[in-house]
Order: C-alpha cells, then sequence, then structure tokens
C-alpha cells in the first residue's frame, strides 16, 4: 500500500464525502445513536452533552459576574446563594466540559481515525464510559434540585462534612457521588484509550511516529487512570464520613482535615493535567498543520507530554502552602513545581519554532491556537509567582489565583478545545464552516476572556480574596470590567455556537483535506465511513505536507501526482 | 483487514486477529488492576496516616479482631485462587467439565470468605466496636441510635457550665440506655475521652485502675472465646481513639468485601458461559480475566491481614 494508492482509489468519494455512504448514513433512528458501538457517535454524542453541561456551567459562570457587578447584593441577596453558584460552576466546568471535553469527546473521534483503526479497543466499554458520564452528570447536575452545594469545587472538609439534619446534606452527598461516578467513566476512558493506542496502531506506525495528540492522549490516559482513583476513594470515604461519622476527617472526631486536602489535591494536581495535555496535543497539531511547516522538535514535545503527567504527581502540595505543612515539605514542593514550568515552556518554544518561517494560514483553528500561545503564556508565567512560597502567602485565595487558573483551564485547554472542534469540524461533520464567522467568535471570546481575566490578576495582587460576595468599592472598576468582559465571552460563544450550527445547513460539502494535513484521519473521507478506511495508508512522516497540493476547484488539499 | 475474517465468532471487527484481541483484553485488564491498586492505595496512605497520628487506637484495636477467623480467610481465599488458576488452565485445554469444577469450587471459596467476614462483623456489632465515634462503644455494647452528629458536634452551640458538664458522666452512666441529649457543649473544648463519656456514659476510668462496673459487664459477653473476665483486663482501657481503628478496619474490609462480592459475580457469569461451552483453547479470555481479577481481589486481602490483624 502506498499513498498514491488511496489517493487514486478514493478521488470521488473523497470529493463529495458527504454524499457518499458514511458512518451518518450507515444506520438510522434513535436507537441506533443511543446504543451505538462506534467511536465516531459516541464523540458526537460527548460533544452534544459536554456543550449542554458548558451552556449551564457557563450561565452559573454569568450568574457569578453579575452578582459581582456591584459591591453587596446585585442580583440576591444571599450570600449563600452567591456560594451555589460558583460551587456548581466549578464543578461543572471541571468535572463534565473539560475533564472529559478533549479526551472524551474530541479524543473518541479523532483517535481511531489518527491510528487507522476501524474503533477504540474496547467499544462496549466507551458506550458505558458515555453513560458513566451521563448518570454522574445527572448526579451532580441534580443538586440544584435540592437547594445545591456550597462547599466550592474542593469539597473541603469540615466545609463539607454536614450532619444529615442540614438542608445542604442531600446535595453534598449527590455531588460527591456524581463525582464518584464521573471519575470512573474518564478511569475507563483512559483504560480503553491506553490499550488502543498499544495494541491497534497500523505497523508502519511506531511510537515516535505517531501525531503528537496521541503522545499526549496516551499520557492523560495515565493520570486517568493512576490519579483518578484516588479521587474516587476519597470521596467515597467523604460520603462514608458524613453517613457514619469515621472520623478521618472530621477533627470533631479525631479526624484530620488536612489529609482530606492532601487526598485531594493527589488527584485534582494531576486533574489539572488531564485538562491541560490533551489541550497542548490538539496545539501541535494545529500549530504545524496550519503553519504548513514540519512540527519542530518532535522528539522533545512527545517526552515533555510524559515529563509533565509524571511531574504533575508530586507538585500537588502547592495548593496546600498555607495549610500549615512543614517548611521542608512547602520548600520541596515549591522547587518541584517550577520543574513542571520546563516540559512546558519546551512545548511553547517548539510551538513558536514550528511556526517561525512557516506559511501561517489564519483561519478559525489557528485563532483559537494563537489564542492559546498568549493565554498560556499568562497562565504559566503567573503559576510561578503562585509556586513561590513567600508570593503564595501574599496571593494565596485571592482573585490572582483565580485569574491564573482561568487563563490556564479556559484560556488554554478550552481554547485549544474549541481549536480542535473547528478543526476536525469538516473531518467528523462533512461540512465547512463560514470561516468569518468562525474568526469573528474565536476573536470576541479572546477579546472577551481578557478583559475579564487581566482586571481579576490586578485584584488579587491588591487583596480581592476569592470566593467572597461582597467587596471593597474600590475593587468596583476592575469587577464592573470583569463583568462586561464575560458578556462578551458569551457573545463570542453564541457566535461560534451559531457559526457551527448554521455549518450543518448551509455549509459546504467538506473535502477530506482541507487543511493539507498528513495525519491518517486526513486520509479518509470526511465524514468517514463506518469502519474509517477502506485501505490504510502507509504514512511514515505524519507531519511531512509536502505530498499534498492545494486543489482550488475542491477547496481542499490533494495528494500530488 | 477484511470483515468477515476468521472462523472465530468471538472475533471482534475491529481486531485483525485472536492474539491481537487477547493481549489487548489482558493488557486493558492489567490496567484496569492497576487503577483498583491505587484506588487501594488510598486506603492504605489513610492508614498509614491514621496509624502514625494514633498509634494507640491500633495497638487497642487490632486485639479485638480475631486472628483465627483472619488467618482462616486468608487460607479460604489462597486456596480460591489456586482453583482459580487451575480453572484458567482447564478452560485453555478446552477440558470443559474441569472448567466448570473449578469455578464452581472458586466460587465457594468466595462464599466462606464471605460467611467467615460476615461472622467477624456479627461479633463487632455484638461488642460494640464498630466504626465511628458514635457507633465505636468499646465495652458497654449499648447501641445509641438516632444519634445526631450535626447537632451533638454543632459548634454553635452555647458552651456547657463546667459543672454541668462534670455532673453528666454520673448520671448518663446511671441510665445507659436513656437518650442522648444532642447540644450543650462544645468538642473542641474537650478531650475525646471526655466527649465520649458524656455522650455515651462511659465511665473515666482514674488512671491505672478500672472502673468496676465495665467488668461486671463483660463477664458475660461471649463474642470472643478468649476466656476472659473482661475486655479492660485483657485488652486494657480502650484509648480515646479506638473508633479510628474500627473505622479503617471496617472501610478497608467492606470495600474488600464489595470487590469479593462482584469477583463472585464475575466468577458466576463465567461458569455460565463455560456450562454452555464458550471456551476453549480459541477463546478463553473471559475466563482469563476474571482469573486476575481474583487474584488482586486476594492479593490485596494479603496485605490487609497482616495490616490490621497483626499488629505489635
Amino acid at each position: 500500500m502506498s499513498e498514491s494508492q488511496t489517493a487514486s482509489a478514493s478521488p470521488q468519494s473523497v470529493k463529495f464525502g458527504l454524499e457518499a455512504p458514511n458512518f451518518f448514513t450507515a444506520s438510522k433512528g434513535l436507537a441506533s445513536w443511543l446504543l451505538t458501538l462506534d467511536h465516531k457517535r459516541i464523540g458526537i454524542m460527548y460533544l452534544i452533552a459536554i456543550t449542554i453541561a458548558f451552556a449551564l456551567g457557563g450561565a452559573f459562570a454569568l450568574m457569578v459576574r453579575t452578582e459581582l457587578f456591584f459591591a453587596g447584593p446585585t442580583i440576591t441577596s444571599d450570600p449563600n446563594q452567591y456560594n451555589v453558584w460558583f460551587t456548581v460552576h466549578a464543578a461543572m466546568m471541571i468535572f463534565m466540559v473539560i475533564i472529559p471535553g478533549v479526551p472524551a469527546a474530541l479524543g473518541n473521534i479523532i483517535l481511531p481515525l489518527m491510528l487507522g483503526a476501524k474503533d477504540v479497543a474496547f467499544p462496549r466499554l466507551n458506550l458505558a464510559s458515555f453513560y458513566f458520564w451521563i448518570v454522574g452528570s445527572l448526579f451532580l447536575g441534580s443538586v440544584l434540585f435540592f437547594g445545591g452545594v456550597d462547599t466550592g469545587w474542593t469539597f473541603y472538609t469540615p466545609y463539607s462534612i454536614i450532619g444529615t439534619g442540614s438542608t445542604m446534606a442531600t446535595s453534598v452527598y449527590l455531588a460527591l457521588f456524581g463525582v464518584f461516578i464521573l471519575g470512573f467513566s474518564s478511569i475507563l476512558t483512559g483504560v480503553n484509550f491506553i490499550v488502543t493506542i498499544h495494541k491497534l496502531r497500523p505497523r508502519v506506525m511506531t511510537w515516535f511516529r505517531m501525531p503528537l495528540f496521541l503522545w499526549a492522549i496516551y499520557s492523560t490516559a495515565v493520570i486517568q487512570v493512576l490519579a483518578t482513583p484516588v479521587l474516587a476513594i476519597t470521596v467515597l470515604l467523604l460520603m462514608v464520613e458524613n453517613f457514619f461519622g469515621l472520623g478521618l476527617f472530621d477533627p470533631a472526631l479525631g479526624g484530620d482535615p488536612v489529609l482530606f486536602q492532601h487526598f485531594f489535591w493527589f488527584y485534582s494536581h494531576p486533574a489539572v493535567y488531564i485538562m491541560i495535555l490533551p489541550a497542548m496535543g490538539i496545539m501541535s497539531e494545529l500549530i504545524s498543520i496550519h503553519s504548513h511547516k514540519h512540527v519542530f522538535g518532535y522528539r522533545f514535545i512527545a517526552y515533555s507530554s510524559v515529563a509533565i503527567a509524571m511531574f504533575g504527581f508530586i507538585v500537588w502540595g502547592h495548593h496546600m502552602f498555607t495549610s500549615g505543612m512543614s517548611g521542608l515539605l512547602n520548600a520541596v514542593f515549591s522547587f518541584l513545581t517550577f520543574s513542571v514550568s520546563i516540559p512546558s515552556a519546551i512545548k511553547m518554544f517548539n510551538w513558536l519554532s514550528t511556526m517561525y518561517r512557516g506559511s501561517i494560514s489564519i483561519n478559525t483553528p489557528m485563532l483559537w491556537a494563537l489564542g492559546f500561545m498568549f493565554n498560556f503564556a499568562i497562565g504559566g508565567l503567573t503559576g510561578l509567582f503562585l509556586g513561590t512560597l513567600s508570593v503564595d502567602i501574599h496571593l494565596h485565595d485571592t482573585y490572582f489565583v483565580v485569574a491564573h487558573f482561568h487563563y490556564v483551564m479556559m484560556g488554554s485547554a478550552l481554547f485549544a478545545f474549541f481549536g480542535g472542534v473547528f478543526h476536525w469540524w469538516p473531518k467528523f461533520i462533512g461540512k465547512m464552516y463560514n470561516e468569518k464567522m468562525g474568526m469573528v467568535g474565536a476573536t470576541m471570546v479572546f477579546w472577551g476572556f481578557n478583559i475579564t481575566f487581566l482586571p481579576q490578576f490586578i485584584m488579587g495582587s491588591q487583596g480581592m480574596p476569592r470566593r467572597y460576595y461582597d467587596f471593597d468599592p474600590a475593587f468596583l472598576i476592575w469587577h464592573q470590567m470583569s463583568t462586561l468582559g464575560s458578556y462578551l465571552q458569551a457573545a463570542g460563544f453564541v457566535v461560534c455556537a451559531y457559526t457551527l450550527a448554521m455549518s450543518l445547513v448551509k455549509g459546504r460539502l467538506a473535502p477530506a483535506n482541507p487543511w493539507g494535513g498528513n495525519s491518517l484521519e486526513w486520509h479518509c473521507q470526511s465524514p468517514p465511513i463506518l469502519e474509517n478506511f477502506e485501505t490504510v495508508p502507509d504514512v511514515e512522516d505524519c507531519y511531512d505536507y509536502t505530498d499534498w497540493q492545494y486543489d482550488r476547484e475542491l477547496g481542499g488539499y490533494v495528494l500530488k501526482g | 483487514m477484511s470483515h468477515g475474517h476468521g472462523d472465530n465468532p468471538y472475533l471482534g471487527h475491529h481486531w485483525d486477529n485472536m492474539e491481537q484481541q487477547f493481549s489487548s483484553a489482558k493488557l486493558g485488564m492489567w490496567l484496569f488492576m492497576a487503577q483498583e491498586i491505587l484506588f487501594f492505595s488510598g486506603l492504605f496512605c489513610f492508614y498509614a496516616v491514621l496509624r502514625f497520628n494514633n498509634p494507640e487506637a491500633f495497638e487497642y484495636g487490632h486485639q479485638l479482631l480475631d486472628k483465627i477467623m483472619g488467618a482462616v480467610n486468608t487460607i479460604v481465599l489462597l486456596l480460591s485462587s489456586l482453583t482459580m488458576a487451575l480453572g484458567v488452565r482447564a478452560a485453555q485445554t478446552n477440558q470443559k467439565r474441569a472448567t466448570c469444577i473449578f469455578l464452581a469450587l472458586t466460587f465457594l471459596g468466595g462464599c466462606g470468605f464471605m460467611v467467615i467476614k460476615g461472622i467477624e462483623y456479627n461479633a463487632k456489632g455484638t461488642h460494640g466496636s464498630l466504626w465511628g465515634l458514635a457507633n465505636f462503644k468499646g465495652e458497654d455494647g449499648v447501641q445509641k441510635v438516632g444519634f445526631d452528629y450535626g447537632k451533638a458536634f454543632s459548634t454553635d452551640l452555647a458552651p456547657e457550665p463546667p459543672a454541668e458538664r462534670a455532673a453528666k458522666p454520673e448520671v448518663a452512666s446511671d441510665a445507659e440506655t436513656a437518650a442522648i441529649e444532642p447540644g450543650g457543649m462544645v468538642a473542641e473544648a474537650l478531650d475525646q475521652k471526655e466527649v465520649r463519656s458524656i455522650l455515651f456514659g462511659e465511665a473515666l476510668p482514674p488512671p491505672g485502675k478500672h472502673g468496676g462496673h465495665e467488668e461486671d459487664e463483660h463477664a458475660g459477653d461471649d463474642g470472643h472465646d478468649h476466656g476472659h473476665a473482661g475486655h479492660v483486663e485483657q485488652w486494657g482501657t480502650p484509648p480515646p481513639t479506638a473508633h479510628i481503628f474500627f473505622s479503617v478496619y471496617f472501610g478497608l474490609t467492606a470495600l474488600h468485601g464489595i470487590h469479593v462480592v462482584v469477583g463472585m459475580g464475575l466468577i458466576a457469569w463465567v461458569f455460565v458461559n463455560a456450562r454452555r461451552g464458550k471456551y476453549s483453547s480459541k477463546y478463553f479470555t473471559q475466563v482469563e480475566v476474571v482469573g486476575l481479577y481474583w487474584h488482586l481481589v486476594d492479593l490485596i486481602w494479603i496485605f490487609l491481614f497482616p495490616l490490621l490483624y497483626l499488629i505489635s
């Protein structure tokens, strides 16, 4: 098999993918979707479900920001209600959107395509993971009907140890159980992806010929499998503690509340890398393909993913510098935290070097990628401030921290996620979207995002504490900027959603390779057939774009010759 | 990679051959077991931290566990692992009858383990050696049902006058089954022993001397066959943190027990399949994978047994 064979075998089906038989047309009816074992359909169901969760979580974010438009009561006079909003916003965005966003949703669709495989290793387990997500999300979402949770998404003890008599108790149990189940969804997806990458690579694709997205997904999956069970046992014990009063975390019963923090962050710090690593994998693809240049420092990017996954396990203590750990422990954790910046910086510099003298296409996916680079630089560097012990004592639990992790979680992880959605949309939907509209949406979100969170760095450094319902009037102007920025973001997301929705109605049919990529997913038709490939081409270097040339008539790239 | 590949109906459409499918299933199972080990590692860490913080609780508490029962259970589980391994071997070598027999024996081993565990739990129940401050009685064995944590430990309540506090133990120990009045104290103001004495009417024995009524109560306690006159004489006064040991004990063994039950369910499932003749030297993935799981459950118990029962 050679590349030319593929090209000659399929120009017709490549040209009008959506009109040829594809995985949408393979079977019909609601049951064929709900019970499907096809990774692409499961991925699309994830995307739909995550979009709903994102809209809900976003609505709570807007309520939080609106409340802070004026000092004192704005839209609620009950500070506790405000606590519920930010808790629900965070819990939903983290456990229901960002963690499954790239690996489970996009990864499901793209990973087997990139591998030239027909499906993931365990299709039934894959569907089970999706329904675990649904059930877990229903539990977590149901807290809204029981008064909500106000513990913060971290469930710190003893806030979260609530007697059965309290009105908040039911919600806390439901939320914890939801997180427990969502954790298992994540673990099983991780198991599935590791096996898929190990066992279903085509012979010609050695480890160091894999697309960098797969390296990132692989590293992520390792974290998912090794870190998530620790969260599972922790929230399980917290539930049992609540029911039976074991005395593990509750100081009134001889337990140790800081023990909970250690266990929580032992998962939740690596979880930060579950969120950012696959996003970095998308970045490696986006930057190289849209710069039309071979990715720079392939091995360094691949190793840096693995390094981040490993370092991620030994830095959790930096969340607890003010929790009364020993000075030695603080210093060790601070030092280790700085070490994470090395692989992260390696990635940034390699992306920049990839772009250097490339032929950069400014389009929607690339705008998201550039937004990532800008935001991640700020988010990453402010992480160094927080990793420094003395500075952290000043900044701990202020808006500086809020701004920092939003720059990483939203400005980076979600930006890459949206970049990935726009990048692969033509592949799995088979329609092109309106490029101008997409770019307007991305730009609006970028500016909205920065207007929202840059002022929070300033507020934080001046001492505005996080999670406060009320604030000193001196912060008014910054809070108002921040709130207005959040509205601009929301409008930007509406434009993005409209762009994608309109593409379904009016978009032109997508060619197999609209961007000129060379990894395997660009060698099959858009959208792919049920089993993805008729023949899997032998691609030795997926970042070598020299074999492709632009076909103006087709609006996409075709193989030369 | 054509679709209707091979003559084996158990080959999934996305695999090249049976070997690839089998090795993938095994890798998946090993990864799942890595996850399980991390899950229990969390518990082992809790164990380590809590034991380091409360060594006296563990030294006291482990004496109340029945080493003989624990040892018997270890042997039962080890034997069931042996029969499981033989069952896998039998499936690989096309011995349908032997496969079924060994799987049935393994299932029975699991039943035996759970029954012995049940007897142990029951004994703990009769002694009141249960999890948590509210359930752990140590000696009196009287159940305090309907205890409300939220109220009893709420720090919002006004502190109790010291005079009343001192008087309370007398009152409570006179009428042990009397309802405990929640509230009226600040937990942090009292040490654990005092809290217990107030809540549960336990006497506060002067150091080095045991309260007489405790021995009387436990002379008739027959949950343990150690032939002793009373818990206090044999095992010493329970430290105020003794309940933590039992929280850890029940946490670890109950989660392990759940895994045993799940394993038994899986064994029942492959047993039914084996009887239908599903497994042969060409396809035995399910038996193998369930076997791996069962060995893991066994392995975890091998850690739990010395950690809980054999503390010196």
